[in-house]
């Protein structure tokens, strides 16, 4: 038997609590009695503890069959055997790219690949499959073990985003069509939509998904020296997020900027009346800057855009 | 002005009674009572042969015919009565409250001794309490009833009672026998209770016993579940688990004990009541009282 939720098992450790209820409940209570002399055959001596004789009803052992019912329950219990024939689908987008602790997020899910198969006997079929351009497998015929982590190794990430696929239904589609008995999907994305068959293997941590989009400096007018700039902030996660954005020019800060974005928004923060700078940066607080400098006499109008995150870089037009 | 339930109608049924006694005194006056002694009351006692000297209008003239002797007709003398009215005035007394036992059982006291005052008898209280307690003076005709109820009803129930050294102490100060009423809740070992009786017996009192209850200590109220009771004598602590069977346990305990107390009394010619005192007081002392031999 398996777990498909082994977090959940963390609830067994809380189940000593309920004991709580019972020894306060149990404290007794006080009462004066003309006389105890009928009361000594079946009364014991009073001590010193505050709670009284831990005398647990039927009905604790109740609740705790119950609550541990529950927290299995919660757990996802599975019943299983060891699979011989499945698939591994391997997220090789460009997100897959992101170092965890010096490590790519590639070379983690290749390491839970590789550990996964290592599990399966000798006999065991495996069927690879890569998410990026498109969802295919990476051979016709299925691989041995030792074949299937060669494959592996030579795996490497594209420079696309993930493909909107469905992929609850893609893995259960997969297992049903093709047999599988289980199918793998390794990405960095959070587990969602796991089935007995259908097992996801998320690598690396969730990261803040901001990034600066957009930024132009020019003059307000030609008979004006005075400086404008805007940056454009997409938040491409899925939660409203409050940042800083901050310009700043020769590692000193100019202004900055407090921006509310709604999930899957742009924002723009705009800056006016600053100095005149050879290069200008503009920066989420606590992230890579983005660079541009003026162009002299040339441009009256400067215009840098920067790539989404986690690429960084800004290019003078 | 006396106090609920010495109502007049109430007072004037006590008239109506007098105490009976299983034993001759010799009293101080002449009264109601027999004496061991020959005296000149109504109650024929005996004959014996006639002397001279002896008072001719005894001679008994019917025997004379029949036999040709002389006998004299001899009479019992009749005298007071003195009587001592225990009452336990332990801490066990104000369980679950002053006004819901010790006043009832002081009542029982002072209704016995209004039945004693009202024919011109003696009556002294006796209140049992830790170290002895304190008596009244000997009391006697129904005016002094106001001194009784308050020596009776002015005292607060507390400490712990040893029935016999408690008897004892007050037994030391009284040099008449009599009759001995005791008042209490005898909730204490069964043994206790009998050297205390025994005790009384010895010096040759009649001894009747009123044993008084609360509903509460017949039929505990107490929550079900985990208690910690409190003697509110000793002040010794005791865990307890009360519940259905708890109580019945109790209560068979309690019949337990009052069975032994009573089989004892019944044993040793000691009149023996049971006073619950949720019960009415006059009904306890019209009907109960009577139907034990305690009124003549």
């Amino acid at each position: 038997m398996e777990f498909l939720n082994p977090t959940a098992l963390l609830g067994l450790l809380a189940l000593p609590l309920l004991l709580i209820p019972y020894l306060i409940r149990k404290k007794p209570r006080r009462l004066v009695f003309s006389s105890l002399l009928l009361f000594m055959e079946g009364g014991v001596q009073a001590s010193g503890r505050p709670w009284g004789r831990m005398n647990l009803p039927p009905i604790f052992f109740l609740q705790l069959l119950l609550l541990t019912l529950l927290i299995l329950a919660l757990g996802e219990p599975v019943f299983s055997v060891r699979p011989t024939n499945i698939a591994v689908v391997l997220d090789n987008s460009a997100s897959m790219q992101a170092l965890e602790d010096g490590k790519t997020r590639l070379s983690l899910a290749k390491e839970s690949a590789s550990s996964v198969i290592g599990e399966l006997g000798a006999t065991g079929k495996i069927d690879l499959y890569l998410t990026t351009p498109r969802l295919a497998k990476v051979r016709a015929a299925p691989l041995t073990p030792n074949e299937a982590k060669g494959a592996i190794g030579a795996m490497t990430a594209y420079d696309l985003g993930d493909p909107s696929i469905d992929y609850d239904h893609v893995l259960s589609q997969l297992a049903r069509e093709r047999k599988y008995e289980r199918v793998y999907l390794i990405t960095d994305h959070p587990a969602r939509g796991q089935t007995a068959t259908a097992r996801v293997i998320t690598v690396g941590r969730p990261q803040q998904n901001l990034a600066v989009t957009g930024f132009e400096i020019h003059r307000s007018s030609l008979a004006n020296a005075r400086l404008e700039a805007s940056a454009k902030v997409t938040n491409f996660s899925d939660r409203d997020e409050k940042i800083k954005v901050v310009l700043k020019s020769s590692g000193a800060t100019l202004a900055s900027r407090e921006l509310a974005i709604g999930a899957d928004k742009t924002a723009t923060a705009t800056f006016e009346g600053f100095a005149e700078q050879p290069t200008y940066e503009v920066a989420i607080d606590g992230a890579t800057p983005c660079r541009s400098t003026i162009g002299g006499s040339r441009s009256r109008r400067l215009h840098a855009i920067c790539k989404s995150w986690p690429s960084h870089r800004a290019h003078r037009r | 002005m006396l106090p609920e339930p010495f109502t007049a109608n109430f007072l004037t049924q006590l008239e109506t009674l007098r105490l009976r006694t299983r034993k001759e005194f010799l009293g101080s006056h002449t009264g109601s009572y027999s004496s061991p002694r020959r005296g000149t009351s109504l109650e024929f006692a005996d004959y014996r042969k006639y002397s001279p000297g002896d008072d001719l209008r005894y001679l008994d003239w019917g025997i004379y015919a029949r036999t040709d002797r002389l006998y004299v007709r001899i009479f019992r003398e009749e005298v007071d009565l003195f009587a001592y009215v225990f009452i336990d005035a332990s801490a066990s007394m104000g369980f679950p409250s002053r006004e819901e036992k010790f006043l009832p059982a002081s009542h029982v006291a002072l209704a016995l001794s209004y039945v004693i005052l009202a024919n011109h008898d003696h009556v002294k209280l006796h209140l049992l309490q830790d170290g002895g307690g304190s008596a009244s003076q000997f009391y006697r005709g129904r005016r002094r009833m106001a001194d009784c109820i308050d020596f009776a009803t002015s005292v607060i129930p507390g400490g712990s009672l040893e029935l016999g050294p408690s008897l004892s102490e007050h037994l030391k100060r009284l040099h008449r026998p009599g009759k001995a009423i005791l008042i209490s809740d005898f909730l204490m070992p069964a043994a206790a209770c009998q050297q205390g009786l025994n005790l009384l017996r010895g010096f040759d009192l009649d001894v009747a016993v009123i044993q008084v209850l609360a509903r509460e200590e017949v039929d505990p109220a107490f929550p079900n579940g985990s208690l910690s009771l409190v003697d509110s004598e000793t002040q010794g602590e005791i865990r307890y688990q009360w519940g259905g069977a708890a109580r019945r346990d109790y209560q068979t305990k309690l019949a337990h004990h009052n069975l032994e107390i009573r089989s004892f009394c019944h044993q040793s010619g000691i009149h023996y009541s049971l006073y619950v005192t949720d019960r009415d007081l006059s009904d306890f002392v019209f009907a109960t009282l009577p139907a034990i031999g305690l009124f003549k």
